[in-house]
């Protein structure tokens, strides 16, 4: 089950955690977009990328994720990087720098060298998102959603609703765990083995999972709607907040810090700028 | 069948802010053929504890024998035979309709005997049987489980537990929200079943079931053993420390004898048992 709980945030005091949500996750789109700039040369892309995973571990350690839960979260990544490879394989290329050949069929470095960008570009995604969902509270983060979509409401956009399903979502995030795990264990006295067994035996473990999670979770949405009725939940109410997000300098400077790395990545991708020729004239691929 | 418990602890996310440890170094050898009654604090292990019994947690440290199957923190140590246990450990959780999921009332109750191996025929006469034990007529056979009232569903999860006919039956508050009958009704067929000899141990908050039906308490307090004795010991103490209340009856005669009725307690068992006594106490 511990692979759920991935993303799950985890009540430490650093400065990333006391840092503005909104703040935190137009910082975080502002790196991810570093992440998705391309390069003039395979030498830039992997060092600019290795650039970025510096930046994001110290991120990563900075708000206690850690690198052991990162990888822990990764360890499915192996099929994707097969399919990846594959698909880059199978796809015609331009130029002739061959890696090697399967018989008489040439593989060439540019497959290898694509699949692995991919590759790495994700695991620099996943990363960022990990140091967002493990060090912003479910509710900042739903807040910062809402203020992120205030602009919309002027168009009629339900802003506040779409927050208010979100936040219930991330909400029941851990209670149905909870559920799933005490169904699991219920079952499993009644001898259902998770774990074990051919798939049609699986399949059928996984329904005596599921319709009781379904069952408890429709019973208990119910009574959610009931509760929020009886204490005049009203969507179209304006309401006040109990805890002010406060957007303090050091937010700012945070953001700021996190432009500046976008701006450093922007220029060296716009301007073709190749560290190895201007400053060692290498000469790389 | 014998349950051991060996120097047990039990940490919930371990290295993680959320680190918690609800058994401690628990040691407590529970008698065969015991109707044992486990009460504490909400928080102070007991669910932890029958999970352990039943092999669905495997203790963090220490070791907790059943028969010849062993739980252990160490994998070495550890039995294989998982099915054979479920077999004979029966656990019937708390709110069990919840685990209801099959179209028909007996397709439900045979799972758990399908699952162990059981032929489909086998399967359901134990199911048949057992529906029989809880009260529920051949009429509900074909039923579906959702279509049924709150106690009737739970009298559907319970004999999916007593169809796998265990050894050691774990009840986890299987009174909670049922109206007064249905729940005496509850209480009645667990004591039948454990006097065909099934270990019983019911895990309760509420001390008027300890008082009417256990024979051994094993009382918990902050995920160590705090006590092992029985119903008249326990409740002769200042229960307030480990947040449990007096049953009602003991509470009667404590009142009773301080306003001067000379009560011969031992003989006191039950409301009858207490007018009698109370018919013949010198003043």
């Amino acid at each position: 089950m511990n692979s759920f709980v991935m993303g799950r945030y985890v009540p430490y005091d650093s400065f990333i955690h006391r840092m503005d949500a909104r703040a935190k996750i137009f910082s975080l789109i502002l790196l991810m977009v570093a992440v998705f700039m391309g390069y003039s040369s395979w030498a830039m892309t992997f060092t600019m990328a290795g650039l970025a995973f510096i930046v994001i571990l110290v991120l990563l350690m900075a708000s206690h994720v850690g690198l052991g839960r990162l990888l822990k979260s990764l360890s499915s990544l192996w099929f994707m990087a097969i399919f990846l490879l594959v698909i880059y394989i199978l796809v015609p290329h331009t130029s002739n720098w061959v890696a090697f050949y399967i018989g008489s069929y040439a593989i060439y470095w540019d497959s290898i060298l694509e699949a692995a960008k991919i590759l790495v570009r994700l695991i620099l995604m996943i990363a960022i998102t990990m140091v967002l969902t493990a060090s912003t509270k479910p509710l900042d983060m739903t807040d910062a959603f809402e203020w992120f979509l205030a602009p919309l409401k002027w168009i009629g956009f339900p802003a506040h609703e779409l927050a208010m399903i979100l936040s219930i979502a991330l909400r029941f995030i851990p209670t149905i765990l909870e559920d799933v795990s005490r169904i699991m264990k219920a079952q499993a006295s009644r001898g259902v083995d998770f774990e074990h067994g051919h798939i049609l035996a699986k399949a059928k473990a996984m329904v005596s999972l599921i319709v009781p999670l379904f069952v408890s979770s429709f019973v208990r949405s119910e009574e959610l709607a009931d509760a929020m009725e009886c204490r005049g939940y009203d969507p179209k109410a304006k309401r006040t907040k109990y805890r002010i997000e406060k957007f303090h300098i050091a937010d700012l400077f945070e953001t700021l810090f996190c432009a500046g790395f976008l701006a450093l990545f922007i220029y060296v991708s716009v301007t073709n700028f190749n560290c190895y020729e201007a400053w060692w004239g290498l000469s790389v691929k | 069948m014998s349950v051991k418990f060996t120097n047990v602890s039990y940490i919930y996310n371990r290295k993680s802010p959320f680190e918690y440890a609800a058994l401690k170094d628990v040691n407590l050898d529970l008698p065969e053929g015991k109707f044992i009654a486990l009460v504490g604090r909400t928080g102070s292990g007991k669910s932890t504890l029958i999970q352990n019994i039943n092999a669905l947690i495997v203790p963090t440290e220490g070791k907790v024998e059943i028969d010849d199957f062993v739980n252990s923190s160490n994998k070495k140590e550890r039995s294989k035979d998982i099915k054979g246990l479920r077999r004979k450990v029966g656990l019937v959780f708390q709110f069990p309709e919840y685990q209801l999921f099959e179209e028909t009332v007996e397709k439900d109750v045979a799972f758990g005997c399908k699952n162990l191996g059981d032929s489909k025929e086998e399967a359901m006469k134990k199911a048949h049987d057992a529906l029989t034990k809880v009260g529920l007529d051949a009429s509900f056979y074909e039923r579906s489980p959702f279509e049924l009232s709150g106690g009737e569903k739970r009298k559907v999860a319970i004999a999916g537990i007593l169809a796998m006919s265990p050894k050691i039956l774990i009840i986890d508050e299987p009174t909670a929200g049922l109206d007064p009958v249905a729940s005496f009704e509850t209480m009645s067929l667990f004591e039948s079943i454990h006097k065909e000899g099934v270990t019983v141990i019911l895990v309760t908050h509420d001390m008027n079931l300890v008082s009417a039906y256990a024979e051994v308490v094993v009382v918990l307090d902050n995920g160590k053993i705090a006590d092992v004795t029985t119903p008249e010991k326990l409740f002769e103490e200042d229960l307030e420390k480990y947040s449990l209340e007096t049953p009602l009856l003991y509470r009667t005669v404590k009142h009773l004898r301080a306003k001067g009725l000379n009560l011969d307690e031992k003989s006191i068992k039950d409301v009858a048992t207490l007018a009698k006594a109370i018919k013949g106490a010198k003043r």
